[in-house]
Formats: C-alpha cells, structure tokens, sequence
C-alpha cells in the first residue's frame, strides 16, 4: 500500500515538473510577445492563468522526501 | 512501465495545447477575412475598446449611450498590422448634432475631427454614420489610440445624441 502511494506520489511530481516546463515556457514566451506588441496576447486573455498553473505545478513537484 | 506511457502521452498532450495556443493566437491576430470588428460595449471596458467617457458626459438607457456634452472619448488598442479602421456608427439626434469622429493626432488635446463619409437616415429616426481612418494618421501609444466623438447644442436647451450601435471594423 505505501509502495503505491509512494510511486503515485512520484508520478504526480514528476507530472507536475512537466506541466510546469510547459506551462512557464508558453507564459514566458507570451510575455516577450506582449511587451513587443501590446495587445498580442492580453486582447484575447490573461495568461496569469498560465502563471498560476506554474506556480501551483511547480508547488506540487516540489520533492520535500 | 505504464506510467512512463502516461507520462509521455501527457507531454505530448502539454506540447500539443502550446502550439494549438499559439495557432489560435496567430489567428485571431491575423484574421483570415482581413478584417476584426469589434462592437462597443457602452457600459464596460473591453480589451481592445474602452467604453465612451468620461461618465460625467454619458448616460446609459435602455442600452443605448447618450451623449451629453462635448467632447466624448474612447480608446482602441490595436495591432500595428491593422492599418484602417472603419467605425459605423448608428445614433439620433435630440437637439444636439454630430459635428463628427476625430482621431487624435499629436500628444495632448489634438483632434482631427472628421465629417462622415456616409451618413444616412434609417428608420424610427436614427442615422448611420460611416467614418474612415488611415491608422498611420492617428497618434498612439503602445498601442493605443484615442478617439473623440464631436457634438454640439442645436439650440438653447442642452440636448443629446442617442448611440445605439457603435462597430469599429479593423483592416489588415
């Protein structure tokens, strides 16, 4: 029972590191683009959900074993 | 085994989401009609247009913005790819006249005020003006451009103009 909390544990962290990659890429990428054409982005949506997506992945595959 | 798998379904799944972002962003941006129009929305700002103000100067009823003095303005945040705009304007009179729509063209209280292109009468009163701008005309910064909408008393009493619609079509 502990090995399968334990290796589901890891899979959500290593999970989580992956969605964080992606998600602070794309935030930092729309963020270059909306300072060199304002509007770019933020006409269309806020990409602080894309921040805040990264900030909670990268809170969840935090490794505090 | 399984969740090496999953883990790389979800990648591929993550990548995936980032590059259909990045297409829908380079669509909506660059419309494949050419053009982007946008309806104003009197009582809340939106991204790319700013309701009428200042609210000193506007009042809401049954959906339409009256104007009550002059001048009234809004904002346009567009893309510098976007080199016309078209603004249609469907509006009444009541003892107060439309001189016109300026854009601004130098920092501070510069207007170019422009007479309509097309004007003409609809039913139950109302009128459509149609006004056009070279964008390269009207000054901007960081992407936004300032609008004034010129009106003027008819006659002794303060009286007002009725916005029904207000569409600013962008083109490309």
């Amino acid at each position: 029972m502990a090995a399968i909390f334990l290796h589901s544990n890891k899979f959500c962290r290593e999970a989580a590191r992956r969605v964080f990659r992606v998600s602070i890429l794309v935030f930092i990428g729309l963020f270059i683009g909306e300072c060199f054409l304002p509007g770019l982005v933020t006409n269309w949506f806020n990409p602080v959900w894309i921040l805040i997506i990264a900030i909670i992945s990268a809170i969840i595959s935090q490794d505090n074993d | 085994m399984r969740s090496q798998i999953m883990l790389k379904i979800l990648s591929l799944t993550l990548i995936g989401s980032a590059i259909g972002l990045s297409a829908w962003l380079l669509s909506a941006n660059f419309p494949r009609s050419r053009q982007l129009v946008i309806p104003a929305v009197f009582d809340r700002d939106q991204p790319m247009l700013t309701r009428l103000g200042p609210d000193i100067r506007i009042k809401m009823e049954n959906g339409e913005a009256l104007i009550l003095d002059d001048p009234v303005y809004f904002d346009l945040r567009s893309l510098p790819w976007f080199s016309r705009l078209r603004v249609t304007m469907v509006y009444r009179e009541n003892s107060r006249l439309l001189q016109g729509i300026g854009g601004q063209v130098g920092a501070g209280w510069q207007y170019d005020v422009k007479t309509p292109v097309a004007n003409q009468p609809l039913a139950d009163g109302y009128r459509q003006a149609i006004f056009d701008f070279n964008l390269a005309e009207v000054y901007q910064q960081k992407n936004v451009r300032r609008f004034a909408i010129s009106t003027k008393d008819a006659g002794a009493d303060a009286g007002e103009i009725d916005i029904r619609k207000l569409i600013l079509t962008l083109y490309w």
